[in-house]
């Protein structure tokens, strides 16, 4: 058979390696700023900028998208050509593909410290990044698509089938859950409003860690385990089984994020039903893993790449039991809202896509660049501090998150909450803020410490920017596979449409009935839209990432009606564009703060917290009093919002400002009243108007009804 | 209070059903498929991450 000469691309597997190990500092670091910020709020520095609740979504993108995302990049350039034995398909498609990642990082890291986002959790970026992120994910498709078409192996090895799982589902979540209606360059709305945005931004939440952090991830352990163990995957039915049944149930399970929410029963059943079924696939991945190294242990032993692997295949392992358990409604009525899930998806994130991006750095560097690694025990310094950073880390968010959610359930024997203030449950687990910080910290260390080993690495060896080998071309299927799963394994388009089916059936019957049925979530009369100035103070509510402590969503339990008030009904989402429940409550649920303190008690708590709660672990806002209130908004945004269903009349836009500034005034004036002299134009009065009018449209309901 | 916590699970009836009939579905259909494939061919295509590379030329086999 005629063999064909040609060379495998290494220049662009290079580019994504530095982008990995670059941003993996630059996230982590972030992230520790963060965790001490939680100990030392004046730590942000006094500045806007750098407040925990816009560093926070620059943490997670950082290190989602930024980090493993790169990684991702890297490790499915470097396999791909191999295990299709052809060069990418298009080397500007590449470049393009890389430098368009970076900048959308760049851009992100920027926008979030200026305060632009959406709030949605891992989708906070704002609509012009949101565009260019869909441009830049069909560039990697289509550069991944016409390598797989030009492809000189017939067979398409189990790693590329989760490479097209990615790549698919990523398009159809980024696409469905960033409809936004913009209102100015960095600002726009959601069109999906309350119950119905949660539910896809959770469907989207739940499925950036299925196909973000996980297959893609999935599909490197089956190319670099084999490759750095030197033997083959152990079972390659069982692979096949894992792939469909992980896509086919992976995306069925996003409500378990909304349990014991306003989201209708049967949605959050069918969440819980699918995240159990989800441990099988799961499992059956970790085990096939786990066993490829069987008879092989003693390597494990000898070599770094395989212990790092070893270890994030076995936090596979583990967080995907807990996150089933998780969503078991009696375990997630006590680990919700609280740091246990810090916890967990710190195991995923530092054990499995850290550990296993580690184990891959250390293999493919020396390789392509042609020599041994630097030092070996510089790398068992790093797999030791990097573990023992996870376990300070993972052991002090889970000791910390159940201690303080049984304090907010304690009550006293004569039925009362036994820890009434919100504040003595933060500060009972301080110590264990020290720990994770601690935690962080020393793997942070060992990341520091791989980055050395291998610039000394690449500076013994000589790098191979391409690398010539042969291939016989393509030949046609052989017509005896044709009734077995070989079939759908050499033809790479039918393979992409039935695994877009796959996820689609998941998807579909998720999110369907709630567009459809208007009775899901039922309306409530004496629920109204917000006033100009509360739909301003709330846009500075979302800008100030207040949504990452506070909570909006009082659970129907006696120990969070007691605490908060009323609990909260689907009804009285209708107008949040876009829904602000979080996922954190680091300090209290705010659904029902209206009209709970006097304004003044706002003012003086925003200036500096600690003056009306002694010790508090929230920044002060100082800003938020000098700033003016930028009004030259209010009209585009009353526009947008009625354009996608908010019944302000017609013509309201026009009357807006003079409603604003009528509101405004009074609450100046009733602050001037309490003794602070507040001008009626700052931030902090929209701000104000808001907070007082959360949660209080039922409280006017039973009001009347009385 | 753990007991409390532990105590039921709201609904928990539909769960089995509901995850009986979609595990029977795919599993079943999944399993024929692959049961029906060639142990040759799996070999093959558990070997593809070792065919590609100039340093390591030799085909290993389970």
């Amino acid at each position: 058979m005629q063999l064909e000469t040609f060379r495998y691309d290494n220049k662009i597997v290079r580019l994504f390696t530095i982008a990995t190990a670059f941003w993996a500092i630059i996230g982590m670091i972030v992230g520790l700023l963060i965790a001490l910020q939680l100990l030392i709020p004046e730590l942000n520095l006094g500045l806007a900028y750098t407040t925990y609740g816009r560093l926070r979504p620059l943490h997670t993108n950082a290190v989602i998208f930024a980090f493993v995302g790169n990684g991702i990049f890297m490790g499915t350039y470097y396999s791909l050509q191999r295990l299709t034995k052809s060069r990418m398909f298009n080397d500007t498609l590449s470049l393009l593909h890389f430098w368009g990642w970076q900048l959308i990082i760049v851009l992100a890291a920027v926008t979030f410290v200026l305060g632009y986002t959406t709030s949605k959790e891992y989708a906070e970026l704002e609509w012009p990044i949101d565009i260019l992120i869909a441009v830049v994910w069909v560039i990697f498709g289509i550069n991944v698509m016409g390598t797989l078409i030009k492809r000189r192996e017939r067979h398409m090895y189990v790693a590329i089938w989760f490479y097209i799982a990615t790549i698919v589902t990523v398009a159809v979540l980024h696409i469905v859950n960033s409809i936004e209606i913009p209102v100015t360059f960095w600002k726009s709305y959601s069109v999906y409003a309350g119950v119905q945005d949660a539910l896809v931004q959770w469907w989207y939440g739940h499925n950036a860690v299925a196909f973000f952090l996980t297959t893609p991830y999935l599909g490197l352990m089956y190319y670099f385990l084999p490759k750095a163990a030197d033997r083959p995957v152990y079972s390659y039915r069982l692979s096949i089984i894992h792939f469909w049944s992980l896509i086919f149930l992976y995306i069925w399970a996003g409500p378990h994020h909304l349990l014991y929410s306003a989201l209708p029963d049967w949605a959050q059943s069918l969440g819980t039903v699918f995240s159990l079924m989800l441990i099988a696939p799961s499992w059956g991945g970790m085990i096939n893993g786990l066993l490829t190294l069987r008879g092989a242990w003693d390597k494990v032993r000898e070599s770094p790449v395989l212990k790092f692997m070893v270890v994030a295949i076995t936090a596979y392992g583990m967080s995907t039991f807990e996150g089933p358990m998780l969503s078991l409604k009696n375990l997630n009525a006590l680990t919700h809202f609280t740091d246990w899930i810090i916890g967990h998806v710190h195991v995923g994130a530092l054990g499995w896509n850290g550990f296993l991006t580690f184990g891959i750095l250390y293999w493919l560097v020396p390789k392509m660049w042609n020599t041994e690694l630097y030092s070996k025990k510089l790398a068992n310094f790093h797999f030791w501090t990097g573990f023992v950073g996870i376990v300070f880390y993972a052991s002090s968010m889970y000791w910390g998150g159940l201690t303080q959610s049984l304090m907010w359930k304690q009550f006293t024997p004569e039925g009362t909450l036994q820890y009434p203030n919100f504040l003595e449950t933060v500060l009972q687990i301080v110590p264990m803020y020290i720990l994770r910080a601690f935690g962080g910290f020393l793997y942070i260390v060992g990341v520091i410490a791989m980055i050395v080993n291998l610039m000394k690495t690449a500076k013994a060896g000589k790098f191979i920017p391409e690398e010539e080998v042969q291939a016989p071309a393509l030949v046609k299927p052989d017509k005896s596979e044709k009734k077995s799963h070989a079939w759908i394994e050499s033809r790479p388009i039918q393979f992409t449409i039935w695994a877009t089916i796959a996820i689609l059936i998941g998807g579909i019957i998720e999110i369907i009935p709630t567009f459809v049925v208007k009775s899901n979530v039922p309306t409530i009369a004496s629920v109204k839209p917000y006033t100009p100035l509360e739909l301003q103070g709330r846009d500075i509510y979302i800008r100030e990432g207040c949504n990452t402590c506070h909570s909006q969503l009082v659970r129907p339990f006696r120990s969070e009606t007691e605490r908060y008030g009323e609990y909260s009904k689907a009804g009285e989402y209708v107008y949040d564009h876009p829904f602000l429940w979080g996922s954190k409550r680091t300090g209290p649920d705010l659904h029902r703060v209206g009209k709970k303190y006097p304004n003044v008690w706002h003012y003086h708590h925003m200036i500096d917290p600690r003056t009306m709660s002694p010790g508090s672990l929230m920044p002060p806002y100082p800003w938020l009093a000098e700033d003016a209130l930028d009004i030259s908004t209010t009209a585009a945004k009353v526009s947008a919002l009625r354009s996608i269903g908010v019944p302000y009349p017609v013509g309201f836009e026009n009357i807006a400002n003079d409603l604003l500034t009528k509101q405004a005034n009074e609450i100046a004036l009733d602050l001037q009243r309490a003794g602070v002299p507040i001008d009626a134009d700052r931030e902090l009065i929209a701000l104000i108007a808001y907070l007082q009018r959360l949660g209080t449209d039922i409280k006017a309901n039973n009001t009347s009804a009385r | 209070m753990i007991r409390d916590v532990l105590s039921t699970i709201n609904g928990i009836e539909v769960y089995p059903i509901i995850g009986l009939i979609l595990f029977f579905l795919v599993f079943t259909g999944l399993l024929v498929l692959i049961f029906r494939m060639d142990k040759n061919l799996l070999t093959k295509m558990s070997n593809l991450p070792f065919e590609s590379d100039n340093e390591n030329k030799e085909i290993k086999r389970n």
